[in-house]
Order: C-alpha cells, then structure tokens, then sequence
C-alpha cells in the first residue's frame, strides 16, 4: 500500500470503547446546546468560489434559525451576510442560489442594498431620521473565509482557528488536487431529509469497519486498501485505493475502465478515492475526476438534511466525464445503504435494550469524534441523563470543573 | 468639467430599463434610489419607483406625470455609458449562460469572471460603420430571441451599435466558401483584441446569415457556441450525419474537434467562448459533400 504522509494518532492499545449514551441522540436540550455550542461556532462549509463566478451571483445556507447570503460584490470579492434586511429581518434573497442586478431590493418594504452589502438606502427616506446613518445599516457580516476555493463560514467566533491553520495538514492535497479550479458539475446538488438525529449519520460515516459489509462496491472498488487515519484538531482522513485488483461489479469495473489516468496528482492520490474531515459534521470527497463535498445540516432533534456539491475538473475530457458519473453511482448507492444503517444506529440509541456500542479499533474515528463533542459539551459523557432543564447548567458545570 | 460617476450613469440608464423584463421593476427602482441619494431626483419620485416595482409591466411615467415631476431622461452617450452598457451586456450573457447545462459552460463562466469583476472601460465609438450583415440579419434574429430571453435580446439590441462588428474577408474565398466569406460577422466583447482585454480568452457574438454553410474546420481553441436562434445543422467530422438543433442547446467542442454548422432559415447568432489557445490559427477541414450541403434548406422549426 501506499505511504500516506499525514501525521496520524495511533489507536491506543486499550480505550474506552463505548459510544455516547443514548439520551445525546434524543435530548432537545441537548439539541439546543448543539446548535449554540458546535453548529453555529464552528466552520460550515457553504460552497465553492466558482459556484458563484459573477458579481451578484449568490448562495445561500441555512442552519438552525440563522441564515446566511454569500454573495460576489460588483467587485469581484465574495463576501457573506446575514440574510435578513436590517429594517424587519425579512430575507432580503429567496432560494438556495441565484443572481441579483446590481442590488438587492428588500421584498418587504423596499430597502435597497448594493452587492457590497452596504445600504444604498432605506424606501420612504423622509420617514427616518434626517441624520439615519446608511453605514450602521448594511448587511450584517458573517466570518468567511476560502480554503483552495471553498467557503466556509461560521456563524459566530469558535474554538477552531483559520482556516489555513485548521487545514494545514490537508494544504498539500488540496493544492495538489487543484482545488482552486474545480467547477460546478451540473447533477446531485441538494437535500435529502433523513429522520434521524445527525450523529447517527456520522456515527456510520465514520468508520469503514462496515464497508465490506454493507457496501459492496466500495468494497469492490477500493475495500482491501481502506484506511481510516485520525489526525488532530478533529480531522480525519479516510483513503482508498483502486485497481489493484479485477472487479467483481458493473459499475465498479466500468469506472476502473473508463478512469483516465491524471499524471498530475501525485502518487498517494492518482489512484484514489479521499476523504478529508472537517469536525463536527462535513467531509470534502476526492476522487481523481471528481470533487465533492456533504454534510449534515440538523433540523431538530430526530431530524437531519444530507446535503452537499459535486464539482469536476475544467476541461474534463469524455472519459472522465463518464468515471465521474460512474463515481456518482457508486457514491450513491453507498450513501443509500449508510442512510438505512443510520436510521437503524438511531432507532437504537431509544431503546432501553441497548447498552452501548462496542467499538473495534477501525472505528477509532467514531471514538475520536465522540471525544471532540465531549470536549465542546461535557454533558454528553454523562451515561445517564440528565432531567430535561437540567441539561444546559450541568454542561456549565463540568466545563466549570474541567481541569484548565 | 468634472466628469459623471459611473454609478450615476449607470443608475441612468437602469432608469430607463425596458419595461417587462424580468426584474425590471426592482432594477429601476434601485436605481432610482441611486439618484436619490445622490440628490438628483425627490422622495417623492422615489416613492413613485418603489410603488412600480414589484410589478415589471408597470410604468413609472405615468405617475410621474400625474405628480409634476420630470420623466427620466436618456443619459449622454458618453464612453462611459458605452462601456457600461457593454458591461450590462456581459452580465446578460453570463446570466444566459447560467441558465444552461452542458460541458464547456462553467469553463466560459470562470474565463468571463474577471472582466464582468472590472472597472468599466470607457469604449469609444466603433470606427467601422454599420456591419452589412449585421444590418441585414441582427434584426430579425433578435426578434428570434426577444420571445423567450427579453433581457439579453435588449442588451444585444442596446450595444450592437456600440460593437466592431468584423466580417474577417482573408479567409480563402475557395475553402471557406463564398457566401461564409460575405454572410458573418461577429464582435468580441471580451478578448486580445477587444474592448475589455483578456490575454487568452476570448467571448462575442456570433451572427451568419440564413441557410449559409460554415463548413468544416477545428482548432486547438476549447469553444463553446450557445446558440440564441435556431434551428440549425451540426456535425463533427466531414462524412458524420448532420444533427438538427434547436435555439439554447449549447455545443462544446472540446480541442481540435472538427465541426461544421448549417444555418436554417432562421439567421443563427450566438453566443462564443474560446477558454484558451485563442491565438491559435483554425484550420478547414476538406470535405466533398459542400456544394450539396450549401444547396440544402433546413425546415423551419
């Protein structure tokens, strides 16, 4: 197998090898301190720059009550707000993605905003003050940064650092990937709503023990060389390589038929699919021919959104045109079989049969991701849990009592 | 005397946006608040635009007849206004563009990003004169397309006297083919030699006469054509069945592929995009089937 040169955590030889307690999975309380304490703090992935290559091309992404507008200004700089109007709230743009004219016309009462975000001014002026100030009333800013071409945001400050410093020790894979170039491939781009709490989604995603059970063309496609490398800060890589061995399905042997070799890459990912993490709840997915990256957005509490881009390569010839729709079928497939495998992991986690789970050490990653929720919440290595109300001031009182 | 900021006459000319295209009531009235805070029209004339724009069929005019105040007037047909309707131009041709699916499109998109991000260039006017193509065909290819793209059909309309239209006459009148020679033209809004410059890149505006042969050739250019009118007939390679193709069903071709296009009876204007290799010479590509296919006549769609 390929030398991977990331700089890996062991797995311990002996650890704790129960998952979080079944009442994280359903706890609204719990929930709600989710939301503050992990989704809205840390980096959200919203797109690629080349989602939005012209001035006033705009995107847009929910997340828990709060929602953003990531917009190209009239000079070329992508920026993200608050999507809603400083008068009322009223969102000032509708949908997931679209373009406006040069300004942004507040449905509600009329408020215009340039492509800058600034207020161009408030409808029916002579109602306000003489002295309004316009620059107290541009959109409100959200943290965006760009890492080779994606955007992330976060909602308020967090525990993560920049993203350059976050990302480090995936900046030369990225760089290598070209990440920068990639462009919008037209196809899946969207959500599917699963019920389930969004930790039973990455609780499946984040191991492979269950490949070469329930994904039988992964397993065809990449199964015998699979790995899962922890790293720290919360990142994890998972690596597969293809073609060392004649495949056993369709799909499988049409895409290792039609792939087309990309010099460029260097040897650890000419022949690899790769799949970097980004704590608590996104992955960035390579394969030579396409890119693409999902996510979990929870919506309540037994409620999760699957959503995600796929991107290609400029240029992309024929050939890889087909690998990455032969790619797109077998990530589908996958993503069908693990969305049935969550919604089990999840029902389980209500039972009151259930002890724990009993993790092999190929599911460190299931462990490491528990570990950095129980860093952020505490509470959740409570095994028992907590009264409802109770939840939130027994959180503060183990992060009061947690060593510094 | 002190120049006019862009942003005015930018607002000016939004001003007057052609009533009933999409979104037309929003960009007047954006405008409007434009010039408002830049003192040159009343809250209340503001008011009037606001009222209008929700709906884009309706006239601000009227109204502001009623209430006294002066109607909007055409702003001065500066170098700047020139350049800033070619930039308005740009933009409905990225809009277009991003209306469509198909291999080459993002590519011409990230290629046109940088200009349609510029300061606007003042574009003097055009030194040829009146293209005699263009004359006799932009009209009724543009009618073509006001029926389902009113906006770039305006845009198109607005600029085209703004545009060095070229009919490119060096082509060997014996392989390219007489009536190609004298029935093209087309003008660059992005590239080496246009008005916004891109050094390897090259984005305009395509128009060939009706029923006319542009007959077999490649290069080494990546191109995208998004054709606006149709139908009109394709093949990629002398001796390959002719396909039919409707209006907006784009065609890439990836470098050096041969291609060839039959126009029908309706003139066929397009949008092109070169990604890169722009100066590199294209090449005819011999095929003995021309005389025929010149004297064929596609049905109307």
């Amino acid at each position: 197998m390929t030398k991977l040169p990331y700089p890996t955590l062991p797995v311990p030889n002996r650890w704790d090898r129960r998952g979080l307690p079944g009442w994280t999975y359903h706890s609204p309380e719990l929930f709600e301190l989710e939301r503050s304490e992990l989704f809205l703090i840390h980096w959200q992935i919203v797109g690629h720059e080349n989602d939005i290559p012209a001035p006033g091309d705009w995107l847009t992404f929910d997340m828990l009550g709060e929602r953003a507008l990531i917009m190209r200004g009239r000079d070329g700089i992508v920026r993200a707000f608050h999507n809603l109007c400083r008068h009322r709230g009223a969102r000032v743009v509708d949908g997931a993605q679209g373009h406006c004219k040069g300004a942004l016309v507040c449905p509600f009462h009329g408020w215009v905003y340039n492509l800058d975000g600034s207020l161009r001014g408030p409808s029916r002026p002579e109602s306000f003050d003489d002295d309004m100030d316009r620059s107290e009333f541009g959109l409100k800013p959200i943290e965006l940064q760009n890492f080779h071409g994606f955007l992330l945001i976060r909602f308020k400050p967090g525990p993560q650092p920049d993203l350059a410093e976050l990302f480090a020790p995936y900046d030369a894979d990225f760089a290598a990937y070209r990440a920068d170039e990639i462009l919008p491939a037209s196809g899946w781009t969207g959500a599917t709503e699963l019920s389930v709490n969004w930790k039973s989604v990455r609780d499946v995603d984040n191991e492979g023990y269950h490949v070469a059970m329930a994904h039988p063309a992964l397993q065809d496609l990449y199964g015998r060389t699979y790995r899962d490398l922890q790293l720290a800060g919360g990142l994890s890589i998972s690596h597969g390589e293809f073609g060392d061995a004649p495949a056993r399905r369709w799909s499988v042997k049409e895409y290792l038929k039609h792939h087309e070799p990309q010099d460029w890459l260097p040897p650890h990912l000419k022949n690899s699919w790769t799949y970097y993490g980004l704590f608590p709840n996104a992955v960035f997915a390579f394969t030579p021919e396409s890119i693409q990256y999902y996510q979990e957005i929870p919506l309540d509490t037994g409620t999760t959104a699957l959503t995600g881009r796929i991107y290609r390569r400029p240029d992309e010839t024929r050939r890889m045109r087909i690998a990455r729709y032969l790619a797109y079928r077998i990530d589908r497939e996958t993503s069908e079989e693990d969305q049935q495998l969550s919604i089990w992991s999840n029902e389980s986690m209500a039972s009151d049969a259930f002890d724990a789970f009993h993790l092999s050490d190929l599911e460190y990653g299931v462990r490491c991701h528990h570990d950095g929720l129980r860093e952020v919440l505490p509470v959740m290595a409570l095994e028992e849990a907590p009264p409802e109300g109770r939840v939130g001031a027994e959180n503060a009182r183990l992060l009061e009592d947690k060593p510094k | 005397m002190t120049r006019e900021p862009a942003g005015l006459i930018l607002a000016r000319q939004n001003l007057l946006t052609p009533l009933g295209l999409s979104g037309s009531g929003r960009q007047r009235y954006a405008a409007a608040m434009t010039l408002f805070e830049a003192g040159q029209i009343s809250d209340e004339a503001l008011e009037i635009y606001r009222v209008c724009s929700p709906l884009d069929h309706e006239d601000p005019a009227p109204l502001l007849a009623v209430a006294g105040l002066p109607l909007p007037a055409e702003p001065t047909d500066s170098d700047l206004a020139r350049g800033l309707r070619l930039k308005t131009l740009l933009a409905e041709c990225d809009r277009y563009l991003a209306s469509l699916t198909g291999p080459g499109i993002a590519e011409v998109r990230a290629g046109l990003a940088p200009a349609l991000a510029a300061e606007t260039t003042p574009l003097p006017q055009p030194v040829g004169g009146a293209n005699a193509v263009v004359s006799a065909h932009l009209a009724s290819a543009l009618a073509s397309l006001e029926a389902t793209h009113p906006e770039l059909a305006a845009a198109i309309a607005a600029s085209t006297g703004d545009l060095e239209w070229i009919t490119y006459g060096e082509y060997p009148p014996d392989e390219i083919g007489a009536d190609f020679l004298t029935g093209h033209a087309y003008a660059e809004l992005v590239g080496p030699e246009a008005a916004i410059f891109a050094e390897d890149y090259d984005l305009g505006l395509f128009l060939i006469g009706p029923n006319i042969l542009y007959r077999d050739h490649y290069h080494p250019a990546p191109e995208l054509y998004a054709p606006l009118t149709g139908p009109h007939g394709w093949r990629f390679g002398p001796g390959d069945p002719m396909k039919i193709k409707p209006a907006h069903d784009p065609v890439w071709n990836p470098p050096n592929r041969p291609h060839m296009t039959k126009v029908g009876p309706m003139p066929f204007l397009c949008i092109f995009g070169w990604t890169k290799d722009v100066r590199l010479p294209a090449s005819v590509i011999p095929a003995t089937d021309w005389p025929e296919l010149e004297r064929l006549r596609i049905p109307a769609a």
